[in-house]
Formats: structure tokens, C-alpha cells, sequence
């Protein structure tokens, strides 16, 4: 089973950033509080038919995900941006995603 | 009936009958008088016996003379008034005191005069009474014989004796005289007078007849009037009738809108009977002033002849309003307008079944919509969930098993997405979306998508045509336009088994500024029989059972995509053979958006590329043309063909080419070993090779075959100048080692004033983050709105502009930018995106933007597209070394 966060490219952010496990933890933290509003606001965007939204909403995310090394989960949302499949389904996929990634980086939060 | 008697026998003097003269107390006189007459002549005639027996003969016979000239004019008078018998008896009065006279007068007319007896008699006999006739044969006979009598008397003194002679014959005469009339008499009886009264009795009947039918011709006339009067009446009653009964209220009004009629309907509807609504304003009567000018309205429209039919309110005697239809028309007699018929029917029973009826339609709307959403919602599960599982560790049947569940689940949800769909057009409630798009993306992305799910077992070559002048940037609803284009796609790709499916786009200007996009998906599937093609469109009515068992769906996609097509101001239609293929065409109405830049860079000649000597080698004529057609709009010289062994051919007689692009799956010689023959003859720098496969198909052995790059069909245009460039600039230009940036030059990196636009808080404080560690301090800024606000309040050296941004994405805003800062003034722009697509960097570097990175954010990539920021794009002649950005005209455009 693939990690649902890359630890690689974790340590390379963690590196860039000058290996400071208070900042790692912020920016997880920011992620973790942004990430659940996001997939409630995408669910919310497909339920109505906003197309617009929803691909602004999973941009968003894609580009937090990426950023933090959760791939798949980018990658589901970058699906979910260029309409790349049935978005109820991309999106019951990536919420389970998420809470894999969710558990991930809570454990690299608690374990610096 | 004795006045009507006397009228009609007035009019027919002949016919007098006998009961009419006896009758009639007037006549009756006159027989009394003709009577007395004769007496007189007797009494005369006595006279005369008088005279001849001794006295004189003077005084009876001027007596007698004046008393039958008297009788002869009043007989005359008697005739012309009708009255034979009294004319008749009159004239023979008159014959018989001449006979008796005569004699003594002339004594030889004697016999004459006797003879001329019998002319009255026989003359009157038809037409008298049989009491007349017997009195004239008796009167005769006795004048006859006193006359005979006189005349054997010895002649007094002076008077003429009669001859013997003349004596014998008058005897003999007077004697057959006499026989005569009594013959005439009894024949008359016999035979003439009984058919006189017989033709009396007949005249009698015929008059009778006559005066029947008289009568019941009258009777008739009378009664069929009568008839008529009640016809007329009953018909008016039930004219009347129907009105009074109907159950709508009718009303007549005349040209000024009063009331002419009033029925009972509308007595109960509004309240008014008809004695109080007749010869008032309808508009005042049945309005308040919420409806009263809508009422002026109506009724003007009326006395312009105009037919009305509108559901409207009114208001009742007691103020209550009432929902009506109102049906009126203008009522014209001869021509002329003399007022209106209006009707008025009760609706709030229909309008409150009608709100009940929208109110459950809504819920029904309202059910399904959650219906489907919950059904979805474990649908997703189960796909998501399963497709989480297929990524786990899996042994060979869990795997094929799980790919089942998955496999069936997606055929589920698109089935229960075509119902939504189709019962949200139905319902109307499909709202399109108005937004810039790029066209050509979302077709490129569909034949992406739709090609990465081709069976691979399946040699199915796809083409994609784009004419162009079809405008790019469109305004349209993007999802919808993917929908349709996806369904034809993939129906192309299922129901074809080997050949081609080719896409076209173009378009046609339209009058009003907007551009008539035309789709064209052509296959060479198993084709459509022309029975069928009619049922294709309709619900529900794939080809047949059959062919639902054997390719799956609904048949509804197609349907929803001919709605959607027309909801778009365009239409759908399908040619088809069988066994030859189909080609679904539809188009679409859009207008041209102008604030996505238009990729000219695709349009007209490339320098770079002009002149230069391509060789194409690919079995498709489609792929051939397509590509022929493109390369040679660019400028370049084309050399084509189907076949390897040509291409081989012209090589080996030393032909130049610059470049080549060969097909990878040939059937006479696939590309991979097409490129090995062609590399015995030619290095790769002498001619680059360029493999074009299908997507999906990567796994084929390229090694040692030395292609320079690689293309993917369908072909598109961006890809294919990009590739071609990127071959042209690898050959051209020799790899050069990155100058450092000059110091002399060179801002020191920490004296730049940075701008980071980026609405992503994760992003946003990594980019901080990252600036921070090269000794920066960034301005922070959510959307695009806000850059240009910060920029015009103060100066910014760099721009890190997160592209996708709400309220102005980043390429707007630049674009802002470099209009209010043209030149070498503005700021630097560095674009951060995860949208790594060729013709994405070609819009950014078009709206003005100098740099690209990619997201995620890596330290030395950020470095770098800073350090070109500080020498201003001088160290941008290289390609950095990410290869991020690569564009062969230079990063910097001005």
C-alpha cells in the first residue's frame, strides 16, 4: 500500500524550510484546519452544480496536497479540477484519502 | 260564406246557378216584376180582343208596342247585370205582343214573326231555369194560338185581310214551332240540360274544389306561418336558454364596454344581477383598482377587434377577487364592430389544482434530486472504496473480482447520471453555465480522457482536426460541451472494433458576433441502419435489446447530448451505414470571450520551422492529411507517405530531410523498426525522428531507435508545434553551459521587493517560508484584486503569482499590469502553477507574465527564477535547468 504522504518529499520540505519542527507543525496544522472545509465546500460545489467552484476548491487543495507530499491526493483533486471523472466519486475517494493523509501528518506532527 | 258566395260568382256571371238566383232576395224581385210584366202583356192582349171584337185597335197596340220596348231595353239591362232568365222572359215577351200585333201591321211577316218565336227558346234554353223555360213554352203556345185565332177573324174596318195561304202555312209553322219548343224542351230536359247540369253540378264541385284547396292552401300558408312564428320563437327561447344556462358567465358589451347582456352565470360569479349590471361599465363592474387598468387594457384591445384569451383576476359584487379566464372576441355585424362577447370561467379550482399539481411536481423534482444524491452517495463509496482497494495487495481473483464491483458500479452511477440528467432537461431545470473557456483544452482534454480509456486490445487510430480560425477562447457552459463531445467520443470508440474515429471542430461566424462552433465525431463502427437512426435520439430506445446487452447504457446519452446541443443554440444529427460507420455532427452557439488570450502562435508560418523538410510516414490517410495539412500551414516542406518501405526508398536515394514524424503502428513495418532502418542511413543529428503513438502505448521497446521525441495521438496542434520546435532548437542550438549572472549587474537578491500573490494558506506560508531562508521578506496578498491594489500603492521588484486565484486569477491580473506598466517599469512577474501543460505556459507568457515555476514550490527552482529576476531575464537566453520553462523565442516578451 502507497503511503498516503510521501515521506520524501516531507523531509525535502522539511529541509527548505530549515529543518524547524515548529514550522513543519504550523504549516500541517494550517493544512489540516484548511483541508476538511475544502472537501465539504467541493462536495457542496458538485451537489449544486457549481462547476466553477468546485475546480477552484480542488485547486486548492491539489496544490496544499502537492505541497505537503500527500500525491495521491493531489492527484484526486487534480482530477477533480479538470473534470477528469465522476466528481462524487473523486471526491468519496478523496475525503477517504484524506483521512489517511490526516492520520500521516498527525503523526509527523507528534513525532518530529 | 253568403258574402264569399256572392264575391266569387260576381266573378263569374256564366256560371249562375239556379239555388244562387232563388236564393238571392234581389233576383227574386225581379221575377216577380217580370211576372207582373206579363200580366200586363196579358191584360194587353185582351185589350186587343177587346179592340177586334168592336172597339179600337189604336190604344192596345201603341200600349202593347211601348210596353214590349220597355221590356226589351230593362231584358238588355237584365242580361249585361247576368240575370238570364229575367233577359230571356223579357225577350220573349217582347216576340209575343209583336206576334200578336204583327198581323194587323203586316200581315205577311206573320209566319216570320212566328218562327222567330222559337230563337229565345232555343237561344235561353241552356242557361235558364226550367220553371223560365216551361213558362215561355206556355206563354208561347197560348200567344201562338190567339194570335192564329185573331188572325182567322174577319179584319176589322181598314185593316188588310191575311192571306189564305199565308194563313195555312202560319198555322203550319206556329204548329211546328210549337212541337219544336216542346222537343227543345223535353231534349233539354233529356240531354242538354242535364249536362248543363251536369257541367253545373261539375262547375259546382270544381268551384267547391276549388274553394277547399282555397282553404287549405290558406290553412296550409297560415299554419307553416304559424309554424314559423313558433320555430322563430322557440329558437330564440333557446338561444336564450343556453345563455341563461350556461355554466360560464357571458357578457355582452357594446363598443364603450356597457353592458348589453348579463346571463345567470354571470349573476352567481360576480354578484350582479342583470337588471343591475345591464348598461354599466364591465370596467367598473367586475374590477377594483388592482386589476382596473389591466381590465381598460383588455377591453381596449377589444374595440380594436382583437381575439383575447388570458387567465386574470377580477372582483366580485363584495370586493372578493376570483381567479377567471377571460375569452373575449369582438362581435361585427355586417362589417361593423357592435361591441364583444366576453366569457368569464371560475379557474381557482384549476389554479389551486395547478399549484397542487407544480407543488408535487417540485417534490417529485425535490425527491429524485435526493434520491439520486443518496443513491450516489454510497455509490461513490463503493467506487472510491474499491479503487482504494485495487491499490492495495491484491491477488489475481480478489483483484478481477474487485475490478467487477468497480466496473459495475461506474455503469450504475452513469446510468443513474444519465436518469438525473435527462429528468433535469426534462424538468427544465438544467441551467447552462456562462463562462470563458478554452475551447480547444476541453476538446483535447476529451480525447484524453476518452482515448486513456480505450480498450488497447483494439487498433482504433484517433485523429483530431481543428480548423483554424475556430476561436479558442469561448464563453459557454464547458461541462456540458465536455459531456456532449465525451458521450460521441466514447459511443465512436465503443461501437468501432478496427479503423478510425476522427474529431472536427470548426466554426462559421454568425451576424451577431457569435460563432457557430460545428462538432463533427466521424467512426467506422459498425454504422446505424437507417430504421434505427430515426429512434436514436428519442428516450430510451438504444439500437436495439441486443445491442444494450452487448455495449451497456441507457441510450439516454445521446439523447441528453441532442438536448444539451439544442439547449446551446445548436442542433444534432447523425449520418450513418452500416458496416461503413457513423458520424455524429452537432453544433453549438457561443460567443468569443475576450479575456482568454487567443493562441495566435498556432496560426500562419513558424520562422523557426519554415522551410525545413518533414517527412511523415503513417499508414492513416486521416492522421496523413491531418498532419500534412498542419506541418504545411507552418511553413514546412512535407514529404508523405503510407508506406515505411517509400520513406526507406527516398532515403536511400538520398533525399534530405530535415525532420521525420513516423506512425508507430504500421502494418507493414511498425515505427520502432522503421527508425532503425532509417538510422543505418542517418545519424540522429542529421535527422531527428519523431515516434507519434497512441496514448496508452508507451510500453513499446524504443530503445536504441533514437528518437528525438515523442507524439501522442490524437495529434493536436499545440503539441505538435511544441514537439516540432523542441526538435528544431535541439538541433539547432548547441547546448551551452548557464553563464553566472554578472555581478556588476546583479541587484543583490535580498534588495528585491517581493509581491507573493497566493490565496492558499499552506502555500502561502511556505512560499514566506522559503523567501524567508534566501534572505527575503515578502508582501502577502489572496487574489489578484488585491496585486493590483498593493502595486499601486507601492513598488514591487517580483511578482510570485499564483495563477488560479478567486476574484482575478493571476493572468488577469497581469495582464492588468502590463497595461497600466508597459515596459521595463513594471514588476517582474513570476507564475506558480501546478498546471504544467504546454499551451498553459504559452497563455502566461502572452498575457505578460516573465517566469514560470512550478508548484510545489522547490527552493533552488525559486532561487533560480529569482536570480533571472535580478538580471532582468539575461540569464533566461538558457534553459533553466528544471526545464520548466521552455519556450525557443526567448522567456521575455515586451
Amino acid at each position: 500500500v502507497t503511503e498516503p504522504v510521501d515521506r520524501d518529499t516531507l523531509a525535502a520540505l522539511s529541509q527548505a524550510t530549515g529543518d524547524d519542527p515548529a514550522f513543519l507543525a504550523e504549516l500541517i496544522n494550517t493544512y489540516l484546519a484548511e483541508a476538511p472545509s475544502l472537501l465539504a465546500a467541493m462536495r457542496h460545489a458538485t451537489a449544486t452544480g457549481d462547476s466553477a467552484g468546485l475546480r477552484r476548491e480542488a485547486h486548492t487543495l491539489k496544490s496544499s496536497s502537492a505541497a505537503l507530499g500527500a500525491g495521491r491526493l493531489a492527484d484526486l483533486c487534480r482530477r477533480l479540477e479538470h473534470g477528469n471523472g465522476p466528481p462524487e466519486t473523486l471526491i468519496a475517494q478523496a475525503e477517504h484519502e484524506y483521512q489517511r493523509v490526516r492520520r500521516s501528518l498527525e503523526a509527523t506532527r507528534t513525532r518530529p | 260564406v253568403t258574402d264569399k258566395a256572392s264575391g266569387v260568382s260576381a266573378s263569374t256571371p256564366d256560371m249562375v246557378g239556379t239555388a244562387e238566383l232563388t236564393a238571392d232576395p234581389g233576383r227574386f224581385r225581379q221575377f216577380v216584376i217580370l211576372d207582373l210584366a206579363t200580366a200586363v202583356a196579358g191584360v194587353a192582349t185582351l185589350a186587343l180582343v177587346w179592340v177586334w171584337l168592336g172597339g179600337s185597335w189604336l190604344w192596345p197596340l201603341v200600349t202593347a208596342t211601348a210596353i214590349s220596348a220597355i221590356l226589351l231595353a230593362w231584358s238588355l239591362r237584365l242580361y249585361r247585370q247576368g240575370t238570364v232568365d229575367a233577359a230571356v222572359l223579357a225577350v220573349c215577351t217582347t216576340f209575343w205582343l209583336m206576334l200578336v200585333v204583327a198581323p194587323f201591321v203586316i200581315p205577311s211577316l206573320f209566319p216570320g214573326f212566328a218562327l222567330l218565336m222559337v230563337w229565345p227558346v232555343l237561344f235561353a234554353l241552356p242557361h235558364v231555369r226550367r220553371t223560365t223555360v216551361l213558362r215561355i213554352v206556355v206563354v208561347t203556345g197560348a200567344t201562338g194560338i190567339i194570335a192564329l185565332l185573331l188572325a182567322t177573324r174577319p179584319n176589322p174596318p181598314g185593316v188588310a185581310r191575311i192571306p189564305e195561304s199565308l194563313l195555312d202555312i202560319s198555322f203550319v209553322l206556329v204548329g211546328l214551332v210549337f212541337v219544336a219548343l216542346s222537343l227543345a224542351t223535353l231534349y233539354g230536359y233529356s240531354g242538354r240540360l242535364g249536362e248543363v247540369v251536369e257541367g253545373l253540378r261539375r262547375a259546382n264541385e270544381a268551384l267547391q274544389a276549388s274553394e277547399r284547396s282555397l282553404e287549405a292552401k290558406v290553412a296550409e300558408r297560415t299554419a307553416e306561418l304559424e309554424r314559423l312564428v313558433t320555430t322563430t320563437s322557440r329558437q330564440r327561447q333557446y338561444v336564450e336558454t343556453l345563455l341563461r344556462v350556461s355554466p360560464v358567465a357571458i357578457v355582452a358589451v357594446d363598443p364603450e364596454a356597457r353592458v348589453r347582456s348579463w346571463n345567470a352565470a354571470a349573476e352567481r360569479l360576480f354578484g350582479w344581477t342583470s337588471d343591475e349590471a345591464l348598461g354599466r361599465s364591465i370596467d367598473d363592474l367586475v374590477t377594483d383598482e388592482t386589476v382596473r387598468a389591466e381590465a381598460l387594457a383588455v377591453s381596449q384591445r377589444l374595440i380594436e377587434g382583437a381575439d383575447i384569451q388570458v387567465v386574470t383576476r377580477r372582483v366580485r359584487r363584495d370586493g372578493t377577487p376570483i381567479d377567471v379566464q377571460l375569452l373575449a372576441g369582438p362581435v361585427i355585424v355586417d362589417g361593423e364592430l357592435v361591441g364583444s362577447l366576453v366569457s368569464y370561467a371560475d379557474v381557482g379550482e384549476l389554479q389551486r389544482a395547478r399549484m397542487a399539481a407544480e407543488q408535487a411536481d417540485r417534490t417529485k423534482s425535490a425527491f429524485l434530486a435526493t434520491m439520486s444524491h443518496e443513491i450516489r452517495t454510497p455509490m461513490n463509496a463503493i467506487i472510491g472504496m474499491t479503487g482504494l482497494l485495487l491499490d492495495t495487495n491484491l491477488d489475481a481473483e480478489q483483484r478481477e473480482y474487485a475490478e467487477i464491483v468497480r466496473g459495475s458500479a461506474e455503469s450504475l452511477l452513469t446510468i443513474i447520471n444519465d436518469i438525473l440528467d435527462f429528468s433535469k432537461i426534462e424538468a427544465g431545470q438544467l441551467d447552462l453555465e456562462r463562462a470563458p473557456f478554452n475551447l480547444r483544452s476541453c476538446v483535447e482534454s476529451v480525447l484524453d480522457l476518452a482515448v486513456a480509456t480505450l480498450d488497447r486490445s483494439r487498433s482504433i487510430d484517433v485523429a483530431y482536426e481543428w480548423s483554424h480560425d475556430t476561436p479558442e477562447a469561448v464563453v459557454g457552459d464547458v461541462t456540458r460541451l465536455r459531456q456532449i463531445l465525451l458521450n460521441l467520443l466514447s459511443n465512436a470508440l465503443k461501437f468501432t472494433e478496427h479503423g478510425e474515429v476522427v474529431v472536427t471542430v470548426d466554426s462559421r461566424p454568425l451576424d451577431d458576433g457569435a460563432y457557430e462552433l460545428r462538432f463533427a465525431v466521424r467512426d467506422t463502427g459498425i454504422g446505424i441502419s437507417p430504421d434505427r437512426i430515426d429512434k436514436l435520439f428519442r428516450s430510451f430506445s438504444q439500437l436495439d435489446p441486443s445491442t444494450t446487452r452487448k455495449y451497456g447504457g441507457t441510450g439516454l446519452g445521446l439523447v441528453i447530448s441532442k438536448r444539451l446541443a439544442e439547449m446551446m443554440g445548436g442542433s444534432m444529427e447523425v449520418t450513418s451505414e452500416v458496416g461503413v460507420g457513423s458520424t455524429f455532427r452537432f453544433t453549438v452557439v457561443v460567443d468569443v470571450a475576450d479575456e482568454i488570450p487567443v493562441d495566435v502562435r498556432l496560426q500562419g508560418e513558424q520562422a523557426d520551422l519554415r522551410g525545413l523538410r518533414l517527412l511523415v510516414v503513417d499508414d492513416n490517410e486521416t492522421n496523413r492529411r491531418i498532419l500534412v495539412e498542419q506541418t504545411e500551414a507552418w511553413g514546412l516542406r512535407v514529404h508523405a507517405t503510407g508506406s515505411p518501405g517509400e520513406a526507406i526508398g527516398w532515403i536511400e536515394a538520398g533525399e534530405s530531410f530535415d525532420m521525420a514524424i513516423l506512425d508507430m503502428h504500421m502494418p507493414e513495418m511498425d515505427g520502432v523498426s522503421l527508425a532503425r532502418r532509417i538510422r543505418m542511413f542517418r545519424r540522429s543529428e542529421e535527422l531527428p525522428l519523431i515516434l507519434c503513438s497512441s496514448l496508452g502505448r508507451r510500453e513499446v521497446d524504443v530503445q536504441g531507435a533514437g528518437f528525438t521525441a515523442f507524439l501522442t495521438k490524437p495529434l493536436k496542434p499545440s503539441q505538435l508545434l511544441d514537439t516540432l520546435l523542441e526538435v528544431v532548437v535541439r538541433a539547432v542550438r548547441k547546448p551551452v553551459a548557464p553563464a553566472p549572472p554578472t555581478a556588476a549587474s546583479a541587484t543583490p537578491l535580498h534588495a528585491l521587493r517581493v509581491l507573493l500573490a497566493e490565496d492558499n494558506a499552506v502555500n502561502q506560508k511556505l512560499a514566506l517560508r522559503l523567501l524567508e531562508r534566501l534572505g527575503l521578506r515578502a508582501d502577502v496578498v489572496g487574489n489578484g484584486r488585491e496585486v493590483l491594489d498593493a502595486l499601486s500603492r507601492r513598488p514591487y521588484d517580483v511578482v510570485l503569482m499564483d495563477v488560479q486565484m478567486p476574484e482575478l486569477d493571476g493572468v488577469e491580473a497581469t495582464r492588468h499590469i502590463r497595461q497600466r506598466q508597459p515596459g521595463e517599469n513594471g514588476p517582474w512577474i513570476i507564475a506558480m502553477t501546478a498546471n504544467a501543460m504546454q499551451g498553459d505556459r504559452e497563455a502566461y507568457l502572452a498575457a505578460g507574465m516573465d517566469d514560470y515555476i512550478s508548484k510545489p514550490i522547490r527552493p533552488p527552482e525559486l532561487a533560480d527564477a529569482l536570480k533571472r529576476a535580478v538580471t532582468r531575464g539575461q540569464v533566461s537566453q538558457e534553459s533553466p535547468q528544471n526545464g520548466a520553462v521552455q519556450s525557443p523565442d526567448g522567456m521575455r516578451r515586451d
